[in-house]
């Protein structure tokens, strides 16, 4: 019998960085930790918003439970990358986004565009069209 | 268009604030009109969320665009419903001032 699918894990904005290195360490690079972007929510939604985990889950659209095991995995994953100095990478998982984010690669800012065609979409600032386009669907 | 910056205080030389709801003042700048105008923030000092008091605010002014460092998780909900573009400038090193400038080169 298959497993049953994960849910959609509703993620509000995207890590503003695509990973992190330890420095000063000199025994050479060790292979990356892998944080899923919902993991990187969850834990901002907690430690760093403040909230409970059952309003967390309540803005992830994912139950109390599994929100707290997914809160868990992100813990041990830092823990796993400072205690064995290996860097970090983030990676896209089951993550939803609520909006279309944007990320011009020439001035490296993220933006929505509501109410927007596709085509006619620039970077706001620089009216750059090499963006990227972060969706995971 | 309307757009609202988040900033540090009322002078038009002041940083970015990193975080939306908390910022001291809003710089609203018409890039029809050419003219800035500087609002406290509504919500200031009142603890816990106070994104609905800002959110009703900006669209009161008719802001069609918001910049800040960061957006917490209920204002990107509002600010969503409500269809107004957010900008998120993660280098909160630049000044309300140099933003205006970038915002103004696109008319031209």
């Amino acid at each position: 019998m298959s497993p049953r699918p994960k849910n959609n894990r509703t993620v509000f904005d995207p890590p503003k960085f695509k990973g992190y290195k330890p420095f000063g360490y000199y025994a050479g690079e060790n292979e990356p930790v892998f944080l899923l972007f919902e993991e990187y929510s969850a834990l901002k939604l907690c430690d760093y918003e403040l909230m409970t985990q059952s309003q967390a889950s309540q803005v992830m659209n994912i139950s109390r439970p599994t929100f707290t095991r997914l809160y868990e995995s992100a813990r041990r994953k830092i823990a796993l990358a400072l205690a064995e100095a290996r860097p970090i990478e983030v990676e896209k998982g089951r993550a939803y986004f609520s909006n279309d984010w944007y990320n011009c690669r020439a001035c490296n800012i993220f933006f929505t565009a509501p109410e927007m065609e596709l085509s006619s979409i620039r970077c706001p600032l620089c009216q750059s069209k090499n963006l990227e386009e972060i969706t995971t669907n | 268009m309307k757009t609202a910056i988040a900033a540090q205080n009322s002078s038009s030389e002041t940083l970015i604030d990193k975080h939306f709801g908390k910022c001291s003042h809003f710089h609203i700048y018409d890039d029809i009109s050419h003219t800035t105008e500087v609002i406290n923030n509504p919500a200031q000092g009142i603890k816990g969320c106070k994104g609905d008091i800002v959110v009703d605010e900006l669209i009161a002014k008719n802001v069609k665009r918001v910049i800040a460092g960061d957006f917490g998780t209920k204002v990107q909900q509002l600010l969503n419903k409500n269809k107004i573009q957010m900008i998120i400038h993660p280098d909160t090193r630049i000044s309300v001032s140099e933003l205006i400038e970038l915002l103004n080169h696109k008319n031209n």
